[in-house]
């Protein structure tokens, strides 16, 4: 692990955590797919790297761009371990296990409860610009943007997951900690709210054509965010609105 | 028959981003809808789906093992059913949206059922490994990854197979009045979208309505 290819291996094993993603050991056997080439070179000896092996085909489960974290901060204690140094391979398990909760639920409310969301909310935008506005904005721009936009974090973050808790050891799960998550993830819950709102403003005024057909946009609206409050299924609702569509298409048609 | 096993073989590689290899999100409708639109000569009609699925389904994304409906092979067969077979008018695009959704779920249900058949590749990892021959952690992954990848490509095939041979002839038969209703969805729908997507990015988050 002394030299950059280690990380670079590592990284890229990354991308199939979950190739064999199962029901009963969940990410088990993608960790250890990931974090075998680093075993290798920590333990030359076979027999012994066996015995490690199995340790860590056990249950595994955490947000995926967050793994790169847990696998460098395991692939230093697993070095220590070897060197002699007092981290025993129980010890290593039960970091590996208690990080993983924590820091799914960080990935899973930052990346895919608000970033991922405000990238296709900026997408959306777009979209209705190009087709709208004489801006001269390529449509399939939105896309390549949604793209570039939410994997320009995404994946450096993987990479640097894995070198960082490498070289902090065991001090990166307080530095982690120390991550006011919450408040950024709220951050980006505002900004999509604002431009979410701007985007139907744009949309009514664009595509109601009436002042009869921009009350049934804003009512529909209306009905939508009702529906969601009560947190009735969202596929019933899209049914519905096709429904509704067959009724109202008699008055506005 | 060359262009249906081009297509499910593209769809194939945009399924496995979903959960098996990446999550670069090519897989979410924001970018597939647009993509498959692209291929089949109707950028606007696929940017329509997209946006469509993309914000109604907005927070549909597996989480553990927390399964929902897959919105990449909605969005695929509505792009490919409603533009290649039905010629990407706006209420055939809405009509293969509604016959696209319940495959969504049944595409989960595949994808459920493999997920209990990689236990079985897991556990002979770890046999390999007991008995000395670790090449089983690298041939177990790639063989996930082939499994996930040929469910998709023969669930794309099967169906997309089955909307060239049937969905014509049905649309055919659906009532002048019912495509105008389905026409006027084409405008409703993205308002829903919106509404959901303002909802779970702002007043779904108050202690109320949690």
């Amino acid at each position: 692990m002394k030299n950059k290819v280690s990380f670079i291996k590592l990284f890229l094993r990354l991308f199939f955590i979950q190739a064999l993603w199962n029901f009963e050991g969940l990410q088990n056997a993608g960790f250890l797919f990931v974090i075998f080439p680093a075993l290798k070179k920590i333990y030359p000896d076979k027999e012994k790297r066996k015995e490690i092996l199995l340790r860590h085909i056990d249950f595994f489960n955490t947000q995926p761009y967050m793994a790169g974290l847990i696998v460098g901060l395991v692939a230093k204690l697993e070095e220590d371990n070897n060197e002699g140094r007092p981290v025993s391979g129980e010890e290593i398990n039960s970091v590996k296990k208690n990080m993983a909760g924590p820091l799914a639920a960080m990935g899973d409310a930052f990346f895919w409860g608000s970033f991922r969301p405000l990238a296709a909310i900026i997408a959306t935008a777009l979209i209705f610009l190009a087709l709208k506005t004489p801006l001269g904005i390529s449509p399939i721009l939105a896309p390549v943007f949604f793209v570039v936009f939410y994997n320009v974090v995404n994946i450096p973050f993987r990479y640097w997951g894995i070198v960082v808790s490498y070289k902090m050891s065991a001090k990166i799960i307080g530095k982690v900690a120390s991550i006011n998550f919450q408040r950024i993830v709220n951050v980006l819950r505002i900004i999509s709210a604002l431009i979410l709102l701007a985007v139907m403003i744009f949309y009514v005024v664009s595509y109601s054509q009436s002042i009869s057909r921009a009350l049934i946009f804003v009512l529909v609206l209306g009905f939508t965010i009702l529906w969601s409050c009560i947190r009735w299924p969202i596929t019933a609702l899209f049914y519905l609105t096709i429904i509704a569509g067959l009724f109202l298409s008699r008055t506005f048609q | 028959m060359n262009e249906i096993l081009g297509l499910s073989f593209l769809a194939g590689i945009f399924a496995l981003d979903v959960t098996a290899f990446g999550q670069v999100m090519i897989s979410r409708p924001i970018v597939c809808g647009p993509v498959f639109g692209y291929i089949l000569g109707d950028l606007v009609s696929g940017l329509w789906i997209s946006v469509i699925i993309e914000l109604i389904w907005i927070n549909a994304i597996p989480m553990g093992t927390s399964i929902p409906l897959d919105v990449t092979a909605v969005s695929i067969l509505s792009c490919v059913w409603g533009i290649k077979f039905l010629g990407g008018d706006k209420s055939a695009v809405i009509f293969a949206m509604a016959l696209a959704v319940p495959l969504g779920f049944l595409f989960r249900y595949f994808d459920i059922k493999l997920r209990f058949f990689n236990s079985g590749i897991a556990a002979w990892i770890k046999e390999g490994i007991i008995r000395g021959r670790e090449s089983t952690v690298n041939y177990g992954i790639y063989l996930g990854l082939f499994l996930f990848f040929i469910k998709a490509f023969i669930f794309y095939f099967i169906f997309i197979c089955l909307g060239q041979a049937f969905l014509k002839n049905i649309f055919s038969f659906i009532p002048y009045q019912f495509k105008a209703g389905l026409g006027f969805s084409w405008y409703l729908l993205p308002i829903v979208g919106f509404g959901i997507s303002f909802f779970s990015s702002s007043l779904g988050k108050l202690g109320c309505f949690k």
